[in-house]
């Protein structure tokens, strides 16, 4: 197999041509992948040592995040953890320390399981990806990006990703079977912008329910306007239920996750930066746990 | 919504193999010129800290340091048979059979010695602080490797050769009686959990955990067996699961098979209950698997006290709990 770890983007974009070579990021799924044989490669383009691609930065209007930027990288950065909270939240609920240091974000759409834990995240945060080819860079929703199969075209390098600045508050929670290393059962990610105590752009996101992750623009639609008050977040819960039952269908996991659904969709509500009610005074900032009796 | 509760187990659990089978320990000894011993036993460290206590045990008897005795184990070249690493065993039973085997190389040491500081008898002598002393009057007294480094030149080895073996005896079929377990280690442990009642999750949050262990000779490594033994039982409580089809195992690694990590394991409160068992070195009894015992009762408890139904199958998983939830509640 070949390997070749190019320091430029446009010399990764040519070796990516080349038929049956690969780009490599973190390598947390690749990697098995190739082990069992899953996926076949001639040769592997090591994207590590690309340094733009590894790039977060703030600027207009924007927040970029490069590729290659590590599920810890994200977690130190403060302007993400402040302007992509969900996607903070998603990033410090993946795996364990080790993991994170070396997955990457954009490996994470790359791969692009089922319970990938960034991609709600990126949904609600309105994220655009960026593609480069050789006839040149395209910027595309992610929701849009999510409804191709594949994802992209062979010889394309997903380079980052685009979040609007200042669009809102955000939230995320994760149901896993354990606090660590655990894959996402069922997760989903809030966002809205709170004006004279209504909740108005709402997006709602959810993971682990179905192929990909995907935006409920429905629920998103039942919640637009409304109060945020305690009874917000009860009609987000109920109707989640109704989401994820029409998502999952006959499927085995069905009876359960659509009844968990509720204590999932209103974790993330309890994460979001902002009071909705006098319940959530409490709230850790960083999701933690609180006691709701 | 999530709610809290607190539940109690109780476990009581005979140690060594039992029933009368030959619960057979044995260790070889020698005590050296420069006043370090060997010891050599086929009890396997396992990660449980048994050649630890081997070497305080060693280092008790003969008043010198733990870190001076060498513990060679598991060795089937060089080291006597004593047993598998299970069943709890290896403190009582094995350090029963090193306190016989430094006892006895001790023996040739202490008649020594007594010659050597013109005493009556080796009843006189004691070994403490590294040095050989008359009782009694410690001012008579000769550094230990000394002792043993003359003696050696005068011929003297000082061996030990012992076996130990727990006193069980068969159940008899008619009757019902008998020993079938020598000696039984007790502990009581109380979990608090809280149950999300949307989700089913359970997080356990605090396990306090008082175990009998008759004593502790290494009282860190006491807490560590509790601690271990509580976060296994987290596992068997909520999460761990041999899937079967047809024979085959569905899960045989462990990101399918999953085991607690550190943020699943709880604030742990060990409580060491020192009630001497007579027949054990220094009053101690086995501690390792009891510890487990209770965690899964005061777990499964304790999900009923939070939110009032009761789970009869292991794991305790959220979809049973959601399922409990759903159907009638508990009168």
């Amino acid at each position: 197999m070949y390997y070749i770890r190019p320091q430029t983007l446009a010399k990764a974009l040519e070796a990516g041509e080349e038929p049956g070579m690969l780009y490599l990021a973190g390598g947390t799924d690749l990697i098995l992948k190739l082990r069992r044989r899953e996926v076949q490669a001639r040769g592997l383009v090591d994207l590590q040592a690309v340094a733009e691609l590894r790039q977060i930065r703030a600027g207009g209007d924007w927040l970029e995040i490069g590729a290659m930027v590590s599920f810890a990288d994200l977690l130190n950065n403060d302007t993400a953890a402040q302007e992509a909270r969900a996607l903070w939240l998603a990033c410090s609920s993946m795996g364990a320390p080790q993991i994170r240091n070396q997955a990457t974000l954009g490996g994470n759409l790359a791969n692009c399981s089922p319970a990938a834990d960034s991609l709600p995240a990126l949904l609600v945060l309105q994220a655009q990806v960026r593609l480069l080819s050789r006839s040149g860079e395209v910027l595309l929703p992610l929701a849009e990006v999510l409804g191709r199969t594949p994802l992209w075209q062979p010889g394309t390098l997903l380079a980052g990703f685009r979040l609007p600045l200042r669009a809102g508050v955000s939230g995320f929670a994760k149901l896993g079977r354990r606090q660590a290393l655990a894959i996402a059962r069922l997760s989903a990610a809030v966002a809205l912008r709170e004006e004279n105590g209504r909740a108005c752009g709402v997006r709602v996101a959810f993971g682990a329910a179905g192929k990909r992750a995907f935006l409920s623009l429905d629920l998103a639609e039942e919640l637009n306007g409304l109060v945020l008050d305690r009874g917000f977040t009860e009609l987000a819960c109920r109707q989640a239920k109704k989401v994820i039952s029409r998502a999952l269908g006959e499927r085995a996991s069905a009876p359960y996750k659509k009844e968990a659904v509720a204590g999932v969709v209103r974790e993330a509500l309890r994460t979001m930066e902002f009071v909705t009610s006098g319940e959530h005074a409490d709230v850790d900032r960083k999701g933690g746990r609180g006691n709701e009796d | 919504m999530k709610k809290r509760g607190r539940g109690l187990g109780c476990a009581w659990y005979g140690t060594g193999y039992g029933n009368g089978f030959p619960d057979v320990s044995s260790a070889f000894v020698e005590i050296h010129d420069d006043g370090s011993v060997s010891v050599l036993t086929g009890a396997i460290d396992v990660g449980q800290g048994s050649s630890t206590i081997f070497a305080q045990i060693a280092a008790e008897e003969l008043g010198i340091d733990a870190d001076e005795v060498t513990v060679i184990s598991g060795d089937t070249d060089t080291t006597p048979d004593s047993g598998t690493s299970a069943a709890t065993r290896h403190t009582y039973n094995t350090g029963n059979a090193v306190i016989k085997a430094v006892t006895q190389a001790k023996a040739g040491l202490l008649a020594y010695a007594a010659r050597a500081l013109h005493c009556t008898s080796a009843d006189g002598i004691e070994l403490k602080d590294h040095r050989v002393r008359v009782k009694g009057e410690p001012a008579r007294s000769l550094p230990l490797a000394e002792v043993v480094s003359q003696a050696r030149l005068d011929g003297e080895r000082f061996l030990g050769s012992e076996s130990y073996t727990a006193r069980t005896t068969r159940v008899n079929p008619e009757t019902g009686q008998g020993s079938p377990y020598w000696p039984y280690a007790f502990g009581c442990q109380v979990a608090e959990v809280e149950v999300d009642t949307e989700t089913g999750n359970v997080r356990v949050l605090k396990v306090v955990a008082a175990h009998d262990l008759g004593k502790a000779i290494n009282p860190l490594q006491a807490e560590g067996q509790i601690a271990g033994g509580i976060a296994q039982g987290v596992g068997f409580a909520l999460l761990e699961e041999v899937q079967l089809s047809e024979g085959q195992i569905k899960n045989p690694s462990l990101s399918q098979y999953l085991i607690p990590t550190v943020l699943d394991t709880p604030e742990i409160h060990a409580i060491l209950v020192e009630e001497p068992e007579e027949t054990g070195p220094y009053g101690a009894k086995g501690l390792g698997e009891p510890a487990m015992l209770p965690t899964i009762a005061a777990i499964v408890n304790a999900i009923d006290d939070a939110v009032g139904v009761r789970i009869t199958s292991l794991p305790a998983t959220p979809e049973k709990i959601l399922a409990a939830l759903a159907g009638p509640s508990k009168t």
